[in-house]
């Protein structure tokens, strides 16, 4: 895996357009367009049960559209729930996709130990999941999701099930590794708060049936770096992430305002 | 977030020498209980021997006994190794295939309604006097807790694990090797700790139904005893030793093969 740079490919790792989909009788995306440009990190928010996990299961292959164009490079996913294996060290953990995909045993550890040595997770390696911290063993799933060096990440509420501090924790760094390393990162949570300090666009969902109805430019750089050269996560307080997050939050507000009109 | 591997209640577990105590306390309290009623009941030794008339058998017929214990052994640990292969291979085949589940699964619940009077003295006809029936017997018996101990295992496998797996592209072969095995590998050693426990029934079973002079291990040594009943109980109480030093072993076994599957005292 090379350092600064975003693993190889020329177009947008995803590009959705009216894309439908009902799970037996019930619609659940109603026509979505979505794009995910190279590097970029896009936020997908809406109400709890909307299809954001039916659009992640689409985007990774494990769903078929009924209708629509859905072209996405392979994904790689991490789900709300770490799902580490628990008969499994860390290492062996984040060596999974590759052993999947016929690396050996030998090369494939080695190359999971570079990961968390890279993230100053070394001295866990050796641990089983159940030896390890909630916010520990998100970082492993994360790192296991880097491992299948697909060209899109999948991020399931990645922080859903951590409580407010490790969340706010790993929200600082997963900002600086992709800051360190840019990734195309399809970010799926209904955290306003989340998506406005990670994305560089929010797409906001309506409730199910699943449309977009808005999309609301992050107009806050990422990436900046301290005298150091460490990365800094942005600044809740930014002018311009302030008005993210309200822009966001009036969006979802109106989209589930309307839904209650159509409803009644 | 709960330690999954913690047993409900009080939490903290025993000390060892405790529990080794603990442990005695029952069997103590049985045999002096036994011992009393026999001696205060004038109970007829034919019928029922005073613990220490059968301690006295135990060392009187040491070398016979020996000899019994180390053929019976042999039939019940190959019998149940026996019996935890092929047992979790037949639970893997029902897990994989519906229609092998449809085909074996009232085979395998069936198999356990034959009384074993009835299916030793068949398998010895068939397979002759010697080890391999009787084998086949503690096998037959001793598969099925493996079998339903593991099918349910493989069938309780969180549904999200083979599908992250399928993310990556994992294939059928791949999910059942990182995900459904192992999971199911600690129930598969939990069901064998019940088969060696009534593994010691059908190996005795199986030498009542026919043997050779002389090799007839603890069942021979039972069939033959007539009056003298505490040489059958000596051969009981080795049984019985015997069944808790293999269930502990085996338990010890599972500890090392799916150490995540076990609490762990020092919380980490």
């Amino acid at each position: 895996m090379t350092d600064a740079t975003l693993p190889a490919g020329e177009a947008a790792p995803l590009v959705a357009r009216d894309v439908r989909l009902a799970l037996g009788d019930l619609p659940v995306l109603d026509g979505i367009d979505l794009e995910v440009g190279r590097g970029e990190v896009v936020a997908l928010v809406g109400p709890s049960g909307c299809g954001k996990s039916t659009l992640l299961e689409l985007v990774c292959g494990l769903l078929a559209a009924d209708s629509g164009t859905l072209r996405t490079r392979p994904a790689a996913l991490m789900p709300q729930r770490d799902l580490l294996l628990p008969w499994l060290d860390a290492r062996d953990n984040v060596a999974l996709p590759l052993r999947i995909a016929g690396t050996g045993r030998r090369e494939a550890r080695a190359r999971a130990g570079e990961l968390l040595d890279r993230v100053e997770l070394g001295g866990f390696a050796r641990s089983r999941p159940d030896q390890l911290s909630g916010g520990m063993r998100q970082r492993v799933a994360f790192l296991r999701a880097l491992a299948t060096e697909r060209e899109l990440l999948c991020l399931d509420e990645p922080f859903g099930a951590l409580d407010a501090i490790t969340r706010e924790e790993l929200r600082a760094w997963l900002s600086g590794l992709l800051d360190a390393r840019p990734r195309s990162v399809l970010l799926v949570t209904h955290d306003v708060e989340e998506a406005v300090l990670l994305g560089d666009r929010v797409v906001v969902l309506s409730p199910r049936p699943a449309r977009v109805t808005d999309v609301i430019d992050v107009a806050a750089p990422r990436g900046a770096r301290d005298t150091g050269g460490t990365p800094v996560p942005r600044d809740p307080t930014d002018p311009a992430l302030v008005a993210a997050r309200r822009a966001v939050r009036d969006a979802l507000h109106a989209a589930i305002a309307a839904d209650r009109g159509r409803a009644a | 977030m709960s330690d999954p591997g913690r047993a409900p209640g009080d939490g903290r577990p025993l000390p060892r020498g405790l529990r080794i105590v603990l442990g005695l306390v029952g069997p103590l309290l049985l045999l002096g209980g036994w011992q009393a009623y026999v001696r205060l009941a004038d109970v007829d030794e034919i019928l029922l021997p005073a613990p220490t008339t059968v301690l006295a058998a135990l060392s009187d017929d040491r070398d016979l006994l020996w000899d019994a214990f180390t053929r019976t052994a042999q039939e019940i640990l190959f019998g149940v190794a026996i019996a935890l292969v092929v047992g979790a291979a037949l639970a893997v085949a029902m897990h994989l295939s519906r229609v092998v589940r449809a085909a074996l699964g009232p085979l395998v619940v069936g198999s356990q309604a034959i009384p074993l009077p009835v299916l030793a003295p068949v398998l010895v006809f068939w397979l002759g006097f010697g080890l391999t029936p009787k084998l086949a017997i503690v096998a037959i018996i001793c598969f099925f807790p493996v079998t339903i101990a593991t099918l349910d295992a493989l069938d309780r496998v969180d549904p999200e694990l083979p599908r992250l797996l399928r993310t990556m592209g994992a294939t059928r072969r791949q999910r059942l090797r990182w995900v459904e095995l192992p999971a199911a590998l600690p129930a598969a050693l939990s069901g064998a700790k019940v088969s060696v426990a009534i593994g010691g029934i059908a190996a005795i079973f199986a030498e009542y139904a026919g043997y050779e002079q002389g090799e007839g291990g603890l069942g021979g040594v039972i069939q033959t005893a007539q009056l003298d009943t505490a040489r059958a109980f000596a051969a009981v109480a080795i049984l019985a030793v015997f069944a808790i030093v293999t269930t502990g072993a085996l338990a010890l076994l599972q500890r090392l093969v799916a150490p995540w599957a076990h609490r762990r005292p020092d919380g980490r």
